[in-house]
């Protein structure tokens, strides 16, 4: 049917299929990190600390003996978890407002969008820095933290297709036999608008990750022990002479990461709906 | 009587790739326009109607294109020439109309500044142009010349978009006119009024004109004469008071049947069994045949040819006479 | 008499405030003042261009919209005062069918789920569903194998059929249909029209059916109503108005239509120059007045009462029984 012929074009798009080998590698990694990885990731072992990347340990240990391609495996769970996590929410509180605003109009529309855009002019790394130190350094503030300053997209988008969508015949056909107002935004325009929603929560998730390792750089995100690749790149700058692979490899999975998820939003978006290249 | 002929096409065919397949949207059709001719195409979706104007002015795009045949303009196969020399054809020989004036007019400039643009085409002086554009409007009846040069096109209703577009087209006095669907869009008592407008440019101007449609009333109104399409190839064609008068082709005669013109106290509409053509899935024999309530062996197995019924009156149908079958 | 509908002096306007503080208010005059009544059974045809308000008389009666001034009656009920449950039976007997086919919908559901939503809604009982989706696919002469199509899959023909069968699949007594034929070829139109008759002698319903084309309307109408800027110029029988049309507009209409026979171009056509004046703020007196070859002083200040010319029959305009219109249209 239709899918077929979108299976067909996801073959056929390169950015979409290196996109997507690397989220699965990712998701590999992250799934199956108790097999994969040859230690634990809190495993000390000071005699062994601050050694070049050899035989046994592949990317080398950091300050504490720690071999960092274990680190840098389980701490692809973290990675995956808040990005996951972060674009989820994102996307619940963007396209339910998007919704409201498009479908109501009016002064409920006025509201959102003033919210939406006073959200959107923040620059979302001190906002997240702002509610951290409100709140204390940890993982899930941290996750709060970058959902709530980033749904703005999800909701100017939403909000645009709404509106075109609102005035179609099938809508007015809708109502004409009896769907109240939630029947049609969930029934009618969400299905409608879904192909784009994907997208842009796929594109959302490389700024997720992004973010939040950002601020685990900073020490705001996980804390020690936890295998963060912020964190670990964070700690690394200390040994930056010494023993540069331990924030050489977080860093280059960061960029792995970020980029096979960008090829992958990239590539879906081309497949899907090329009209929101602008 | 060649001398008479302004554009004569020999064997035309259109072709879209599509992902199932090849699809022939126009099918090795060949017809004439006279000069100072008025000659509709008629036909429902798939006709090839529209794609048949769209070749003429070599602009059918990718993933169609033009696979067979030529199109004798003024000497010239317009086939065959370059793209640069087809640009020179365009508006200047051969103007088009289209059937929505909002897609053909840019919103950003005022109707009076686009009109002259084509005007200064023609190496006339930018003052003049300006003057020319008033004439011109005067001359489509827009009324307030002078105060409509300066309107932008969504300031303009849909009857006066559509004669700024026919004064653009016919600023440089083309020969030939191709109009696609020019009045769909808009109101009847508008229409009236543009399919006046033309008529009184072919008299005025010598142009002639090809009206792409799928309205039988238009046709009936200003058309010398007129060719009956369905799936891609034309079936009937003839002069316009005999094609009315006594149509030949079984299509054609089911089509005007299908016009209401009466009430429903004095009968039912005719209606024509099944649907339109599929192109990707055409019989072998005659396209129409699985519709056809006159259909006979033959008609299964061989597609008929155009043949010469009377003067200038051609049908391609195998039954030589509809006349004394009787439908009810 | 036996009105199922009943619409006395209606009116709809629509503010737009311009200027930089919004102080100047403009009203589009949509609907201004109109009287129409609609009878069991029957099938009456609203005419007019573009601007007419034709459509705007249709989502007043679908309570899309509320009116300005006055109210329309469905079966003795006001439809815009009644109570939550009224609104609901109402909502159960009035059906709609609009222009085209493929906007009207929802390309995510098949022709099954299209169908069913409104029964699902309606509180039909979930066994009874399927039974009724396929007496009324039957009904519109829709095979059973297009049930599990997408819309885009199905020609516009076809399409139209699924908004009919979903349009009176609740079993209505009255269906509003807006140009429901003007999107469709020539050939598929005859089907839909003479399905619409069939289904309408079949069920009982009562049609009110709105085109721009005169000549569908004449086919499928009993009364015809025409229209001009928000108000009804002409009402009549279906014969009144072909055979003796009282106003400039009608006729005007009549003569712009296109013509059966390339025979008839010499008719003389009543023209009606120019363009439409805008909705914004009409003119005072007869709306047709800067455009009829015979309006007179009288006409640009006094708006023509709507009269009743002859039994049934009805014209808005000074001159209705002076003016003679013989050479326009073939009086019998």
């Amino acid at each position: 049917m239709k899918y077929l012929s979108i299976l067909k074009d996801m073959i056929k798009n390169k950015t979409f299929m290196v996109g997507l080998f690397i989220f699965i590698s990712v998701l590999i990694l992250a799934v199956f990190a108790d097999k994969i990885a040859p230690y634990s990731y809190d495993l000390i072992n000071v005699q062994e600390k601050l050694l070049s990347p050899n035989e046994q340990y592949r990317f080398g240990t950091d300050q504490y003996g720690r071999d960092v391609m274990s680190r840098v495996i389980y701490g692809s769970r973290i990675t995956l978890k808040v990005g996951l996590i972060v674009v989820a929410i994102e996307t619940l509180i963007g396209v339910s407002l998007g919704l409201l605003a498009g479908y109501y109009g009016g002064y409920l529309e006025k509201f959102i969008l003033f919210v939406t855009d006073l959200t959107w002019s923040l620059p979302p790394i001190i906002m997240a820095l702002a509610i951290v130190t409100m709140l204390g350094p940890s993982l899930n503030n941290v996750i709060i933290a970058i959902a709530v300053v980033s749904w703005a997209q999800f909701t100017r988008i939403v909000r645009v297709k709404t509106q075109s969508i609102k005035s179609l015949s099938y809508i007015e056909a809708a109502r004409a036999f009896g769907e109240n107002d939630v029947g049609i935004m969930t029934r009618y325009i969400l299905p409608n608008i879904l192909s784009s929603i994907i997208v842009l929560s796929t594109l959302a998730l490389p700024t997720a990750i992004l973010s939040t390792t950002s601020l685990g750089f900073l020490g705001l995100g996980s804390q020690p022990p936890d295998p963060d690749w912020g964190l670990i790149l964070k700690e690394g700058i200390a040994y930056m002479n010494q023993a540069p692979w331990i924030s050489i490899f977080p860093g280059l999975a960061i960029v792995y990461t970020v980029l096979g998820f960008n090829l992958l939003g990239e590539g879906l978006r081309d497949i899907m709906d090329p009209r929101l290249k602008a | 009587m060649d001398n008479n002929r302004l554009i004569t096409v020999n064997n035309l065919s259109v072709v879209y790739e599509m992902q199932k397949g090849e699809i022939k949207a126009v099918d090795n059709i060949s017809f004439h326009i006279e000069k100072k001719e008025i000659l509709a195409l008629v036909g429902e979706s798939g006709s090839g109607k529209s794609t048949t104007a769209k070749a003429l002015m070599r602009l059918v795009n990718h993933p169609g294109r033009i696979s067979s045949g030529n199109v004798i303009f003024g000497g010239e196969d317009l086939l065959e020439l370059k793209e640069e020399d087809m640009v020179r054809i365009r508006g200047k020989e051969i103007g088009m109309i289209f059937q929505n004036p909002l897609d053909s007019l840019n919103p950003v400039y005022k109707v009076g500044n686009q009109v002259a643009e084509a005007i200064i085409l023609d190496n006339i002086p930018r003052q003049d142009a300006i003057k020319k554009v008033i004439d011109i409007f005067n001359d489509v009846k827009i009324t307030d010349a002078k105060e409509r040069i300066n309107s932008f096109p969504h300031e303009l209703s849909g009857g006066m978009r559509q004669r700024v577009m026919i004064g653009m087209m016919v600023s440089r006095n083309p020969k030939l006119i191709i109009a696609d669907e020019p009045t769909t869009a808009l109101d009847v008592t508008i229409q009236a009024q543009i399919l006046e407008l033309m008529k009184s440019f072919r008299d005025k101007y010598d142009t002639s004109i090809l009206i792409i449609t799928h309205d039988f009333g238009i046709v009936a109104e200003i058309a010398d004469r007129v060719g009956v399409m369905y799936a891609g190839e034309i079936v009937e064609i003839g002069d316009v008071f005999t094609i009315f008068e006594n149509p030949k082709h079984p299509y054609t005669r089911l089509l005007m049947r299908a016009l209401p013109r009466i009430t429903k106290n004095e009968g039912r509409l005719q209606v024509i069994e099944g649907s339109v053509a599929n192109l990707a899935n055409l019989p072998e024999g005659c396209r129409f045949s699985e519709r056809c309530p006159y259909v006979m062996d033959i008609c299964i197995k061989v597609n008929p040819m155009l043949t010469e019924r009377e003067s200038g009156h051609f049908c391609a149908c195998h039954k030589e006479d509809l006349n004394n079958e009787f439908l009810g | 008499m036996n009105s199922l509908v009943k619409i006395e002096n209606l009116k709809k306007y629509y503010r737009i405030d311009k200027g930089l503080l919004k102080k100047k208010s403009y009203y589009v005059k949509a609907v201004d003042g109109i009287s129409l009544s609609i009878n069991k059974g029957e099938t009456v045809g609203l005419v007019g261009e573009s601007g007419s308000g034709k459509s705007t008389v249709a989502r007043l009666l679908l309570n899309f919209t509320t009116p300005t001034e006055n109210t329309i009656y469905f079966d003795d009920i006001d439809i815009f005062k009644a109570n939550k449950s009224e609104k609901k039976s109402i909502r159960k007997k009035i059906g709609i069918i609009f222009q085209d086919p493929a906007a009207s919908l929802n390309p995510r559901s098949t022709v099954y789920e299209s169908l069913k939503r409104p029964l699902e809604i309606n509180g039909t009982a979930k066994k009874d569903i399927h039974s009724y989706i396929m007496n009324t696919l039957e009904l519109v002469n829709l095979g059973e194998e297009l049930l599990y199509r997408y819309p885009h899959q199905l020609s516009g023909g076809q399409q139209q059929r699924v908004c009919i069968a979903r349009a009176i699949i609740l079993n209505p007594e009255f269906l509003v249909l807006d140009e429901p034929t003007s999107a469709l070829d020539v050939s598929v139109q005859a089907q839909i029209l003479n399905l619409l008759l069939e289904i309408q002698a079949e069920k009982g319903l009562t049609y009110l059916f709105i085109s721009h084309n005169l000549s569908v309307v004449r086919y499928i109408s009993d009364k015809i109503g025409v229209m001009y800027l928000g108000q009804l110029m002409e009402l009549g029988k279906v014969e009144q108005i072909y055979k003796n049309a009282m106003h400039p507009y009608t006729i005007g209409l009549l003569t712009s239509e296109p013509i059966y026979s390339p025979k008839d171009r010499g008719r003389k056509k009543l023209i009606l120059e120019g363009e439409p004046p805008s909705l914004m703020n009409p003119p005072v007196g007869c709306r047709l007045a800067t455009r009829c070859p015979f309006s007179k002083d009288i006409c640009n200040h006094e708006n023509p009462a709507f009269r009743e010319i002859e039994p049934e029959h009805f014209v808005a305009c000074h001159f209705a029984e002076v003016l003679d219109y013989s050479m326009y249209v073939d009086r019998q």
